[in-house]
């Protein structure tokens, strides 16, 4: 019998194969770059063996993510946090944005796969019987925006605004309206962007989101004023698994650094302050969500 | 459970809206697909014509892009329609091009001998298509339409994207509110199963009535 040529090549394949393997699987071998990582968050051990942190975004929200879609780049307060959040846990900054409406945020964290929402997350305690929030990363007011023509007071309390048509996006601001002004007529679009069409083909009378993006409204279209008003501000976190307490108390430490070097005043004044014209608010308090 | 619970007149509102809608747009693409069909089959080359383009255009369009060209590009030349007569306008224009598809191939169906034999026998034209075409026609597509139904009842639910609070809509609030998103979303995919299954029902009924027993 004639020695097998291909028998030769299978095997310098074998091997080449089990050298290339060897050889791809030894980064994955090193230890972390960045040190003082917890070691007991399935969260962060899946980062750092995926390279990259997975975060549920909206991508069309002025000011805090927001997608160009030439670049194919997100903007924005939030997108900021979490490029900081992914160089903390990686050393480097390696983000991927999976896109998050409100109907799928808290199934996207429970099945795993995000590993935070980045959204601007109203804190609720029906939210929290599904999901962990870390946080707060954000203190807004509401912000409520009519057509010029409208002649409206200063609103003190949403119930004042019970005649009026009532448009916003689902999610928090649509929950807060229903809670706040049961029998009002609210109509709720998908997006922020939607909700502006709306209002100025006169389909509503006020639309109504948080004040960062009402302001944010403002300097998109013309004809429409900001009504000023005194209502509370909401806490606004980032949805983390339940199941995944240091995961929790990591992005909280992270939190609670930024906040304290400065950072997160900075990145405000470079997403946020060029559409509100106003400077960094007071920091939240982190760990204080907000519910009574 | 509270989120259904707590919530059960809101839900059968949407549930309402919902069967509303489906029923005016249903009815609309009956009227606007028939005609279009009978055109279509018609010996009138133009109408054979506007009939073709019809579909060609509207039946290759997704039914969202035609609501959001009703919704947020028609006010552009001050055209404004109200959301939910949008969603019926829109969903009768998207399902009748169905409907003018369904009455041809079941015209089709009947053989060209009956038309000549009814002719043949005395029948003025008109009476030969409401007579004996007509019928034979109504009962090859009833089955398909019961079909067609069921889908303009379940396309009912983009409403929830251009504003209109139907019960995919009212769901998404809801859990807006609740974050209890397999319970509500659960329940809205009953109601909408329910809704087909009375659909169903109601075509089977139908089609018996008009079977030719054998």
């Amino acid at each position: 019998m004639r020695p097998a040529p291909l028998r030769v090549a299978a095997a310098a394949i074998a091997v080449s194969f089990a050298l290339g393997l060897s050889a791809c699987s030894a980064p994955a071998a090193e230890t972390p770059v960045v040190e003082g990582l917890p070691d007991d968050s399935p969260t962060i051990d899946r980062v750092i063996s995926a390279g990259e942190l997975v975060v549920g975004t909206p991508d069309d929200m002025p000011g805090f993510n927001l997608l160009d879609p030439i670049s194919g780049e997100y903007t924005g307060f939030e997108a900021r946090l979490a490029e900081l959040l992914s160089e903390r846990i990686l050393g480097e900054t390696s983000v991927r944005h999976v896109a998050v409406t409100t109907d799928t945020r808290e199934a996207l964290i429970q099945n795993g796969t995000v590993d935070a929402v980045l959204s601007t997350y109203q804190i609720t305690s029906e939210r929290l019987e599904k999901i962990d929030f870390a946080g707060p990363d954000l203190l807004l007011g509401t912000g409520i925006v009519s057509a010029e023509a409208l002649d409206l007071d200063e609103v003190t309390d949403l119930s004042e605004l019970a005649d009026l048509r009532l448009i916003t996006t689902a999610g928090a601001a649509a929950d807060l309206l229903t809670q706040a002004v049961p029998g009002a007529e609210i109509i709720v679009f998908d997006s922020v962007v939607s909700c502006v069409q709306a209002l100025m083909d006169g389909r509503g009378d006020v639309f109504i989101n948080n004040e960062a993006t009402a302001i944010a409204v403002l300097s998109l279209v013309d004809g429409v004023k900001i009504v000023p008003n005194t209502l509370p501000l909401s806490s606004f976190g980032i949805g983390v698994s339940k199941d995944d307490p240091a995961f929790t108390d990591f992005v909280n430490a992270f939190l609670e650094e930024i906040i304290e070097d400065g950072t997160w005043a900075e990145i405000w004044e470079e997403e946020i302050t060029p559409i509100t014209g106003k400077p960094a608010p007071a920091a939240p308090v982190v760990g204080d969500l907000g519910l009574e | 459970m509270n989120a259904v619970t707590d919530n059960l007149g809101f839900l059968a509102q949407g549930l309402l809206t919902t069967v509303v809608v489906a029923i005016l747009s249903f009815t609309g693409a009956l009227l606007l697909g028939t005609a279009l069909g009978v055109a279509r089959v018609s010996a009138v080359r133009s109408l054979r014509t506007i009939a073709m383009l019809y579909v060609a255009i509207v039946r290759n369009t997704p039914v969202l892009l035609l609501l959001i060209v009703l919704v947020f590009v028609l006010p552009s030349i001050d055209i404004v329609i109200d959301l939910a007569p949008a969603l019926v306008l829109g969903l009768t224009l998207y399902f009748a091009s169905y409907v003018c598809e369904i009455v041809r191939s079941g015209v089709a169906t009947v053989g060209a001998g009956q038309m000549e034999a009814a002719l043949s026998l005395g029948l003025s034209q008109w009476q030969a298509v409401v007579r004996v075409i007509a019928p034979q026609t109504f009962r090859v597509i009833v089955q398909p339409l019961g079909t067609l139904a069921m889908a303009v009842t379940m396309a009912t639910s983009i409403g929830a994207v251009v504003g209109v609070r139907e019960l995919a809509g009212t769901v998404r609030l809801l859990n807006g509110q609740y974050a209890n998103a397999g319970l509500l979303f659960g329940v809205a995919a009953l109601l909408y199963i329910v809704l087909a299954l009375l659909i169903a029902r109601l075509a089977k009924a139908i089609e018996n009535r008009v079977q030719v027993s054998s």
